[in-house]
């Protein structure tokens, strides 16, 4: 008889690996039990009743994963679909699973770590700090309830497409049209990334040149915020063209800033 | 800070994290409870003055905006800095540089606490491998969540609980005699940490050097024409959606060449 996962397992797969993916993060797997938690679900209607394929099933997802977890919620999605089709007689291999798996590792982490972190967090958080201007609690709660919804119901698609998919559905993220969706996403971020560069970024100069003339001044009839903007440009060089590391970055400024507070210049 | 406001914060610095299946993990957890901004919210309620808990919140989350965590190794442990440091920073009459002063220092000290606990967490991990093998769920989740949560939920809150509660005081005291020149430095170092996590945004979307235009977008959009952060990311969306169009063509037609090495 041709078995089919219950939309109700699925469902029970999604949420153990929406709540559970990073719980037993250590060095050694990483992911490896959040992803196994689930497939658990899984196995244990596929292979319920056949001892021996079961405890291949739970060796096989007890390796080594690591991705990021909003968009790879994918993955998972993906690999009840494969395990279905392998329950059901067709060739699929456990080689063939877990190159599944490793193979969408890499590619998913750089665009699901730059996409959420790196552009939607400081996107929606700009615009909640703005709000929470005088201590309002529009601000937080504007962020808590754009992101937290946006997060579930991005995961809960993107699991459900993989499930319905299989493999091809992460050419919305990896194939031909995503260079043009990230390009335009970096386009996005970079005009964003601008606007908060100018809006939290602050440095002035305490220098007179003579009466009533100030270095500041000068600047700011040339350009608005100049010193913060070529704060950004010195920094955007030494991490990215001399490799300087952000700590070392932070732990540098701190100390120019005392040193420049102390003199009485800055 | 009395006891139970230092341990109702610690529990949060505990539940908000990454690692904590509470909030959902990263989802809940780290991208939103994490951030300052909204911690800023539940710290003054826990305090009873919301407004100085968002406005510190918001303060220190500008240097934090894009704070990341990228393939389970992380430069600061956003957590501690949101619970801990921005309650020290309440606590301290509401001065949001003493919050991000604090902030740099215990984001490093949570580095520490997070190694240990991917650390800790292989020894569980082994236990929910070994019970695996042997086909026994429960045995998985018996490690993998309640084994786990045991030993994070000792790294996350004691620290927390411990600085609350004793540290508070001193941080106050401290303020009230510092130096006005370091109290100067302070601010000056919340205007200009920011650049430093910008960066580490921009590093990931700038290609080469003329991608450094769109930034320039949003950098006169607000210092010349004195537009919000709504209408930025409006406009920005525009320009992103003729990028998107016109890029379209460029693929088509190389769309076409696809075809004809194709038929070779």
């Amino acid at each position: 008889m041709e078995k089919k996962l219950s939309k109700k397992t699925l469902f029970k797969s999604y949420i153990n690996w929406s709540f559970f993916h990073l719980t037993s993060l250590g060095f050694e797997r990483m992911e490896a039990f959040g992803f196994l938690h689930s497939m658990m679900p899984i196995i244990k209607e596929l292979y319920g009743d056949d001892k021996e394929e079961e405890i291949k099933a739970l060796k096989r997802h007890s390796v080594f994963y690591n991705v990021e977890p909003i968009l790879g919620t994918v993955v998972p999605g993906i690999v009840a679909a494969l395990e279905e089709n392998r329950a059901n007689g067709a060739a699929i291999d456990d080689e063939m699973i877990n190159g599944v798996k490793v193979g969408l590792m890499g590619p998913l982490s750089g665009i699901g770590d730059s996409f959420f972190q790196g552009l939607l967090a400081p996107i929606f958080l700009s615009i909640g700090i703005s709000f929470s201007e005088g201590g309002s609690v529009l601000g937080p709660l504007f962020y808590i309830f754009t992101m937290f919804p946006f997060i579930v119901f991005f995961s809960y698609f993107v699991y459900f497409r993989g499930y319905r998919l299989g493999v091809n559905s992460v050419d919305m993220f990896l194939g031909k049209n995503a260079k043009r969706i990230q390009e335009a996403f970096a386009v996005l971020g970079l005009i964003v990334t601008g606007a908060i560069g100018a809006s939290f970024v602050s440095l002035s100069l305490n220098i007179t040149v003579v009466e009533e003339v100030t270095v500041q001044g000068f600047l700011d009839g040339i350009f608005p915020s100049f010193l913060p903007l070529m704060l950004l440009f010195v920094t955007w060089v030494l991490m990215t063209k001399k490799h300087v590391k952000a700590t070392t970055l932070i732990l540098a400024y701190v100390v120019l800033a005392f040193l420049g507070s102390l003199l009485g210049i800055i | 800070m009395d006891m139970l406001q230092a341990g109702l914060i610690a529990l949060f610095s505990y539940l908000a994290a990454e690692c904590v299946p509470a909030f959902m993990g990263d989802f809940g957890g780290y991208m939103v409870l994490s951030k300052p901004l909204a911690s800023g919210l539940i710290v003054g309620l826990i305090l009873g003055d919301v407004q100085t808990g968002v406005t510190v919140g918001a303060a220190v989350q500008t240097v934090y905006l894009a704070s990341m965590s990228v393939g389970g190794a992380i430069q600061t442990d956003i957590t501690v800095v949101a619970y801990p440091a921005v309650a020290l920073g309440v606590a301290a009459g509401g001065d949001a540089s003493i919050a991000i002063a604090l902030a740099t220092t215990l984001g490093i000290i949570g580095v520490l606490i997070w190694n240990t606990m991917e650390f800790v967490n292989v020894f569980w991990g082994n236990l929910a491998a070994k019970a695996a093998e042997n086909g026994d769920y429960k045995g998985v989740i018996r490690y993998h969540v309640f084994g786990t949560q045991l030993t994070t939920f000792l790294l996350r809150f004691v620290p927390c609980f411990l600085v609350l509660y004793f540290g508070a005081d001193y941080v106050v005291a401290l303020t009230s005699q510092a130096p006005e020149w370091i109290m100067h430095a302070l601010e000056v170092i919340g205007g200009v940490l920011p650049a430093v996590g910008i960066t580490m945004i921009t590093t990931l979307l700038i290609k080469d050097a003329t991608y450094w235009v769109y930034l320039l977008i949003g950098f006169v959009c607000v210092t010349y024409f004195e537009l919000s952060m709504v209408a930025v990311a409006v406009i920005a969306s525009i320009i992103a959606v003729i990028t998107y169009k016109n890029l379209g063509r460029t693929v088509a037609a190389d769309g076409d060449e696809d075809d004809m090495e194709v038929e070779f």
